[in-house]
């Protein structure tokens, strides 16, 4: 034996001896393998503590006989794979101990020299806890997948959105969202967070809410809430929820066009309601007017009476008085006296003032009385003429030494209607055609028949009406009269009774030429 | 005649005198007609109950009748006098109802025109005379007719 021999073997010996002495001290079970028959040669403690075995029971095994049967085939497939290329392997097995336990073992195995020969080290260690911690981990995991999964709103994660973004999670209602046949537009990903979401200064706790809502061609609305987040490592993650609105939104809508239908409607029934109301006002007003007219025409038609006869019996007297006078036999003093014939003459012309005086006085009584039909309030068929005169009799002072009125009236049947309503009707137009004009004028009142229906003209040279109004003059409460003096009821009134009638009427008006307004009324 | 027109006598009730004396200066000038005036209907119904009357006129509202109840009892005393309404109420439809249920002869709206009042007037009385006439003559005749069936008897009693 060489010096250098010598030397080999104290190295190797000292070698064995430190390996030995690591191994006999090392925290996983040791097994050394012989190469070809895969007996266990030797064992450290550990590894007869692991396993229940002395070292003498395993020394001899097979080094798959520690296993469960139905590892068997994995762990020869290790040994083969290591015996045969020499390099390692590593492999999740269990060991069966002594007493008939299962523990979880993490197996790596090598070819390592063994003094002159080379063996396999199998290094087990055991992996039980740590299996049985992973276990539960993956139990909890699945479980808070499970609920995220049952929620009924989209959900996902997406990390690294400032450099490489890449989806962390998403729950089975955010894939049912935006998976399957779902058009690609629809990804509910962000390239970039939407601009000014995220705060200028960000720390390591600090998130960004951004919430926004899309429509999508088929009709689906979603609604996105995305919080983003920096994370310990300095990179940006987002959490994206995401509700499906649409049904909501369709409610919304529908309740929204409820809304909108139903204030509509308040629209029209508020019209309709102040049309009414304008008819009810109308027809009290008529009511008290009948009344008053009734009234008046009683308390003045009394004294009209007395007066009128008074008067007629001063002009017979006088009459018969002059006869008296002028009698040759009648004394020449009170004859022939000069102050004689002055006075009855002056008397006499008194008295025949006093009578046309009396006479337009019972003129307009008449008109007035005619004007309200008190006496025939009912549907009659009636002259349109006589009640357009009438009318004039009373607007007459509205009119006077200002206001030519030119009458131009055809042959027209009697027609059939509500004298006094129409009456208002010819009164309203009226008195509106006398206020539209400045200083001195004209009307124009025209009949005309045409078919079933008659029709009444009336024409003033008036103001004139401007084309923005034109369309609002009939609406109750519509004035431009000012306050105080119109009631802007006037001319809805008009409108009204007209529809009443199954009549129509027109208006035609240019801003400083006049008004025409045309009652088209049927006969029957 | 001229004697008998003399005795013509026209009832007029109105609770304005201001009609009553219009109406009585009117007559007085224009007829020979006696008119009573009556502001209150009751008094008028007093007179006409104890004086032969030819013709009532009344005015239609009065505060303690109306015209029409008035000449209703005016009917029920003298149903042969000619009744005249005066009327200045502007419901003229039920003023004509309630004349002909009580049987008017005419009515006359306020402001009534003289020349028709007076026409109106003479027609009534007229009437009234006529009627009177009517009467007297049939009276006559019944008395005619009396002395004959007692000369009949006479005649009966001398050759029985």
């Amino acid at each position: 034996m060489s010096t250098h021999d010598e030397k080999e073997n104290e190295r190797l010996r000292e070698s064995e001896e430190k390996y030995r002495k690591m191994i006999e001290h090392a925290n996983d079970a040791i097994f050394a393998i012989d190469i070809k028959t895969a007996e266990i040669l030797e064992v450290n403690p550990r590894a007869q503590e692991l396993t229940g075995y002395t070292a003498d029971e395993l020394v001899g095994m097979k080094v798959w006989d520690l296993h469960p049967p139905e590892e068997r085939e994995a762990a020869e497939g290790l040994f083969k794979r290591v015996s045969s290329t020499g390099r390692g392997g590593r492999t999740d097995l269990s060991f069966i101990t002594k007493d008939r336990a299962l523990i979880a073992v993490d197996v790596s195995a090598s070819v390592i020299s063994y003094g002159k020969k080379k063996i396999i080290q199998r290094i087990c260690r055991d992996v039980t806890q740590k299996r049985a911690m992973e276990r539960e981990c993956a139990e909890q995991r699945d479980y808070f997948e499970y609920i995220l999964n049952m929620m009924p709103v989209g959900l996902g994660v997406r990390k690294n959105i400032d450099s490489k973004p890449q989806v962390e999670f998403e729950n089975t209602k955010l894939r049912e969202m935006f998976g399957g046949d779902r058009p690609r537009q629809r990804c509910c990903w962000y390239e970039k967070p939407p601009e000014g979401s995220l705060p200028a200064k960000i720390t390591v706790d600090d998130t960004g809410v951004y919430a926004e809502e899309r429509y999508y061609p088929d009709g689906k609305v979603y609604q996105f809430t995305i919080s983003y987040y920096r994370n310990q490592d300095g990179s940006w993650s987002e959490l994206q929820v995401v509700h499906d609105v649409t049904e909501r939104r369709k409610l919304e809508d529908r309740l929204e066009k409820a809304k909108e239908d139903l204030e509509k409607k308040v629209e029209e029934r508020t019209l309709e309601l102040r049309h009414k109301q304008a008819q009810l006002v109308q027809s009290e007003k008529m009511a008290a007017l009948g009344h008053l007219v009734a009234g008046v025409a009683h308390e003045i038609n009394t004294p009209l009476g007395a007066l009128k006869s008074n008067n007629d019996l001063l002009i017979r007297a006088l009459s018969r008085m002059r006869g008296v006078v002028e009698n040759p036999a009648t004394p020449d003093a009170i004859r022939k006296h000069p102050d004689m014939s002055k006075i009855l003459s002056s008397i006499e012309d008194l008295n025949a003032i006093n009578k046309s005086a009396m006479r337009r006085i019972v003129t307009i009584v008449k008109s007035l009385k005619k004007f309200a039909r008190l006496d025939e309030a009912e549907r009659d068929r009636v002259d349109i003429h006589e009640g357009l005169e009438n009318t004039l009799t009373l607007v007459h002072h509205e009119m006077k030494n200002r206001i030519n009125v030119h009458r131009d009236y055809a042959e027209l049947p009697l027609i059939t209607c509500y004298p006094n309503q129409i009456n208002q009707v010819f009164m309203n137009i009226l008195v509106n055609a006398s206020q539209s004009i400045e200083g001195k004028g004209d009307i124009f009142v025209k009949t005309f028949r045409t078919n079933d229906c008659v029709a009444v003209e009336i024409r003033d040279s008036g103001k004139g009406i401007p084309k923005e109004n034109l369309e609002k003059i009939f609406d109750p409460g519509f004035t431009t009269k000012g306050a105080g003096v119109g009631t802007g009821l006037g001319l809805s009134i008009v409108y009204k009774i007209v529809d009443d009638h199954n009549g129509k009427i027109e208006v035609e008006s240019e801003v400083g030429k006049g008004t025409s307004f045309r009652v088209i009324l049927p006969i029957q | 005649m001229t004697q008998e027109e003399d005795k013509l006598t026209v009832v007029i009730v109105d609770d304005e005198e201001m009609v009553l004396t219009s109406l009585e200066s009117f007559l007085d000038l224009e007829t020979d007609y006696v008119v009573k005036s009556f502001k209150n209907p009751m008094e008028a119904l007093k007179y006409i109950e104890g004086n032969s009357v030819d013709l009532v006129v009344s005015d239609y509202l009065m505060p303690e009748m109306d015209g029409i109840s008035f000449l209703g009892e005016v009917r029920k005393l003298k149903p042969d006098v000619p009744r005249i309404i005066l009327t200045g109420y502007a419901d003229k439809e039920n003023a004509i109802k309630a004349i002909n249920e009580v049987g008017l002869f005419q009515y006359i709206e306020k402001p009534w025109d003289n020349d028709d009042l007076l026409i109106i007037l003479r027609n009534g009385v007229e009437r009234s005379r006529l009627m009177r006439k009517l009467q007297e003559k049939i009276k006559e005749i019944d008395d005619a007719y009396g002395e004959l069936q007692g000369m009949h008897k006479q005649i009966l009693k001398t050759f029985i």
